[in-house]
């Protein structure tokens, strides 16, 4: 499963695409799916990635995430 | 008739108003930023991802500079003087009933004049900061003073854009932190010249430009807001972020951040205090207190002049009166006979020569950067004394 982390800010969209590369993520900035309600209108696409471990990680760095959603694709 | 510049390669000693010359990354940076060309943050694209990485960098980048733990806690604005409206009217706007705000007699007109527009509007009194004949603040008496419970805020300019004098913020902030007052700094002369730690100083409104002493653009600048302060926009509008709402967002940096931001600014703003910590604020300001201290002596040698000489810590600023000769003559001349480039008059620091007792015939200001080197400083010396050889004991003032 892959996981889209939305954010309140800019800011944090882009704070934590550099927070997932320091971690190996396997994750990019992608336009905010049509379906998903969010402030900033950026996510973060991770691929492979759990939405309790992305959270967590990205709380340790500083970063509220606004929402994780699961999602069964890839890019 | 139409006065001929000199021909002698150009000496820029004015900056003080900006800096002179820049690093070399700083336009490359611009100029890679100005060809990505997009939006930061409001399109998900791959062009608008990269203009918001420029501006995140160069939030992070500022934020280190200045010892900012949440780098959200800083936003940015046009120049100092932006940051000290948003500062100071963020802050003092909805105030009631009117509060006292203590300030230093050294403040540059970006303060004085949002201050006295709402003095004017009965928001707010406006009262100086106990010092020396140097415009010093005196950290002890200002303590005895805040212990009356009507005070709000104290704003202090760090270093003069006059004299050059910087104040004991660290002190003073103790001072403020201890008695529950904001304490506000302007850093528009002493970023990138001094050490600065927000958290070290207590500093809860940091003000800074970015076109001085960190070497970066124009139109750049910003202002630190500590958690737990509350400042409210002057402006509202896009931010990328909450689209669907008619309310501005209420977090940072976004809560003081409204329509597209100076994106090749900033971007060079991040080159410029990369080249600053690579050469360390301390290293910088060691050089140019060099050239001041070889030009302060070179003073002595000649009777007509005389500089501004604090008996406090100072940036490399010094004005000079010369006996008889208006600022602006000796500005001009120094500009006609030896491409020499100073500051006359009152540096929009009408307060501060008011206090010093050069209102309101002002002083030449010689303001000394990075990039300036021993032998400039030296001519400088000679054209002065040329200067004051062949001046009539009264010139008349140059005019339009």
């Amino acid at each position: 499963m892959s996981v889209y982390v939305t954010f309140y800010s800019t800011h944090d969209a882009i704070k934590s695409q550099r927070i997932g590369a320091k971690q190996g993520w396997t994750c990019e900035l992608v336009p905010v799916p049509r379906d998903i309600s969010a402030n900033c209108g950026m996510a973060l696409f991770v691929e492979r990635g759990s939405p309790d471990g992305v959270r967590s990680t990205l709380e340790g760095g500083g970063v509220e995430p606004q929402g994780v959603v699961e999602r069964d694709e890839s890019h | 008739m139409k006065p001929t510049p000199s021909s002698a390669p150009e000496i820029y000693f004015d900056h003080a108003a900006t800096c002179g010359a820049r690093p070399d990354a700083v336009a490359e940076a611009m100029l890679t930023a100005m060809h990505e060309s997009a939006n930061p943050g409001r399109s998900g694209h791959r062009r608008s991802i990269a203009a918001a990485e420029r501006v995140f960098d160069a939030r992070e980048s500022v934020a280190r500079l200045f010892g900012i733990a949440d780098e959200r806690r800083l936003v940015f604005a046009q120049n100092a003087t932006d940051a000290l409206n948003l500062a100071i009217r963020g802050l003092l706007d909805d105030t009631a009933p009117p509060r006292t705000v203590i300030t230093t007699r050294l403040e540059h007109n970006s303060v004085m004049r949002p201050l006295r527009a709402l003095e004017d509007a009965g928001a707010i009194r406006v009262e100086h900061a106990p010092d020396d004949a140097h415009g010093f603040v005196d950290a002890d008496a200002l303590a005895t003073r805040l212990a009356d419970d009507d005070v709000t805020a104290v704003i202090v300019n760090h270093a003069s854009n006059v004299t050059g004098l910087i104040q004991p913020v660290a002190a003073i902030g103790a001072v403020c932190r201890a008695r529950g007052v904001v304490f506000v700094v302007d850093a528009a002369q002493s970023a990138g010249a001094l050490d600065l730690d927000v958290d070290h100083a207590a500093i809860d409104l940091l003000a800074f430009t970015g076109h001085k002493g960190l070497l970066g653009p124009q139109g750049t600048g910003g202002l630190f807001v500590r958690d737990g302060i509350e400042i409210s926009p002057l402006r509202r509008g896009g931010s990328g972020s909450r689209s669907e709402e008619e309310r501005h967002p209420d977090f940072y940096p976004d809560r003081l951040e409204a329509g597209t931001p100076n994106t090749p600014g900033l971007a060079g703003l991040d080159a410029a205090v990369r080249f600053v910590e690579s050469v360390g604020p301390g290293e910088m300001l060691r050089h140019e207190r060099a050239l001041a201290a070889r030009f302060s002596a070179g003073l002595d040698t000649i009777d007509r002049a005389r500089g501004s000489n604090p008996p406090h810590r100072r940036v490399a600023v010094v004005s000079v009166e010369m006996d008889g000769v208006p600022s602006s003559r000796v500005a001009m001349r120094l500009d006609r006979d030896a491409g020499i480039l100073v500051r006359a008059g009152l540096h929009c620091a009408p307060a501060a020569h008011r206090a010093l007792g050069t209102h309101p015939a002002g002083t030449a200001r010689f303001s000394f950067g990075w990039f300036n080197t021993e032998a400039e400083v030296d001519r400088a010396i000679d054209a002065l004394a040329r200067i004051a050889a062949t001046e009539p004991a009264s010139s008349t003032p140059i005019s339009g």
